[in-house]
């Protein structure tokens, strides 16, 4: 499903704008990134979780070059799929 | 950190945020999950703008072995969900990070860094050492160094009674060939002796002496100072202190000599000024310039100077005919006077033309805007 088809379903199952559908879900990326950036875990029953893990900075070494290299750190947003969801993948 | 957002909470901040209901929130996130549920259900993969992706993958069955039996189990080909973040939410993630870049490293410093890292407990014993070795280094040292500077200062006190003989030698030399440069182009008989003898305490410190006298200290004070050096030599045996404390007592010539003109305007200025002379000096300054080419072109600044029963006010009468023109005087010295009232006396100042402000004297305007000056200098304290 694409990003269109999506938005327009939303609209109409929840009987509002297509407008307001867009600013909505760009409100809770903006929040759901904040939240990962505080490394903050954003659970949602019967989905997943989505979870920050931090990777701390490191020092790696270029596999032609050689050179090592210093890594900044950064955090990655790992999602863990909720055990019905996985289910219903699978069943 | 490490707290569970839930749905309501996320529902309540996204409400804040946006201005809707709070319900309407909470029913929205709630329905976006199902439907992105639903979807993935389905075996699609599903793209949210601005969100992330999420994909059915395929997972191969492989063998594991249990932890706590470690008996070999078989775990059955599966799907699971990934979830890859859409551009804009990994950067706003990262937002923190954003200034870092990965940086290539030299080869042998980093070593040293981890190195010190892990043993804090080895550098605090480095450092422990190291400022044990050098305390015992510094009692040596500065019982020599305070014999040394004794002795020097002792030189010091000798020589110092010295260069203000050579000082005077030196002022009286400038004298001389001040008046011998004058003395030459006054073959033509505009300039009269009057002249020599009025402006050379003007003159003296602006024009020739500090270029005169700095030459004359190039050549004689070297000989004072070979004449130091070698005795001391003899006795310590450390050069490069002796020709660092040479170059401070040669700064220290230089700084007295300096400060023995600059001196020479105040003393000598004031009985020029207030013989009511001024005008005489200014016309006769003029020439001078001329006649000795080297001279800065621009004409000389005049002074005055400041004293218990003379004010800028005073001081903007005699000049300018207009006891209403003194802030000119003090904005010109702005960087030296304080609150116009509390001049220290002996202060000298710079006594501008008024043409550099574009004042004519006998403009009634320009006198009242000198009073609004000297009201918004006095409003700044």
């Amino acid at each position: 499903m694409d990003n269109k088809t999506f938005l327009e379903t939303l609209s109409h199952r929840l009987d509002i704008s297509l407008g307001t559908v867009s600013t909505l879900v760009e409100a809770l990326s903006g929040e759901v990134a904040r939240q990962a950036g505080n490394l903050d875990q954003i659970v949602i029953p019967g989905f997943g979780i989505f979870e920050p893990r931090l990777r701390e900075e490191r020092v790696s070494v270029h596999p032609a070059s050689g050179k090592r290299l210093l890594v900044p750190p950064r955090i990655y947003l790992a999602f863990k799929q909720s055990p019905i969801l996985k289910q219903k993948i699978n069943s | 950190m490490d707290n569970k957002i839930t749905v309501s909470l996320l529902a309540n901040i996204l409400s804040q945020t946006t201005g809707k209901s709070r319900k309407l929130c909470e029913d929205f996130i709630r329905e976006f999950f199902k439907l992105a549920a639903e979807s993935i259900e389905a075996g699609e993969s599903l793209r949210i703008k601005g969100f992330g992706t999420f994909k059915v993958v395929d997972v191969e069955s492989r063998t594991a072995v249990n932890v706590n039996s470690g008996e070999k189990q078989e775990i059955p080909s599966h799907k699971k969900v990934v979830f890859t973040p859409a551009k804009e939410m990994a950067s706003a993630i990262n937002a923190p990070f954003a200034e870092f870049e990965t940086v290539e490293m030299d080869d042998e410093i980093p070593e040293d860094i981890f190195i010190e890292r892990s043993d804090p407990e080895e550098i605090a014993e480095a450092q422990s050492a190291a400022i044990r070795h050098i305390e015992t280094e510094v009692p040596l040292m500065e019982n020599e160094e305070i014999s040394k500077e004794d002795n020097v200062s002792n030189e010091r006190l000798e020589l110092g009674s010295d260069e203000e003989m050579d000082d005077d030698n030196i002022s009286l030399e400038a004298y001389s060939i001040e008046e011998a440069n004058k003395q030459t182009p006054e073959e033509s008989p505009e300039e009269s002796p009057e002249a020599t003898t009025e402006d050379t305490p003007e003159n003296i410190p602006e024009n020739t002496p500090e270029d005169i006298p700095e030459e004359d200290q190039n050549e004689e004070i070297p000989p004072i100072f070979v004449n130091y050096e070698t005795p001391a030599k003899s006795r310590f045996g450390v050069g490069f202190l002796l020709g660092a404390l040479s170059t401070l007592l040669v700064c220290v010539v230089i700084f007295m000599l300096g400060c023995f003109f600059d001196w020479w305007p105040v003393n000598f200025g004031n009985p020029f000024k207030t013989n009511g002379s001024i005008e005489n000096v200014a016309t006769t300054e003029q020439p001078v310039p001329e006649d000795e080419t080297e001279v800065i072109p621009e004409q000389e600044p005049v002074y005055d100077t400041v004293s218990t029963t003379r004010y800028l006010t005073t001081i903007s009468r005699d000049h300018y005919g207009d006891y209403n023109f003194w802030p000119y005087i003090y904005i010109e010295n702005e960087s030296i006077l304080g609150h116009p009232d509390r001049i220290t006396p002996g202060t000298r100042v710079v006594v501008p033309d008024l043409s550099k402000y574009g004042v004519d004297v006998n403009n009634p305007e320009d006198i009242k805007e000198a009073k609004r000056k000297g009201v918004e200098i006095y409003a700044r304290f």
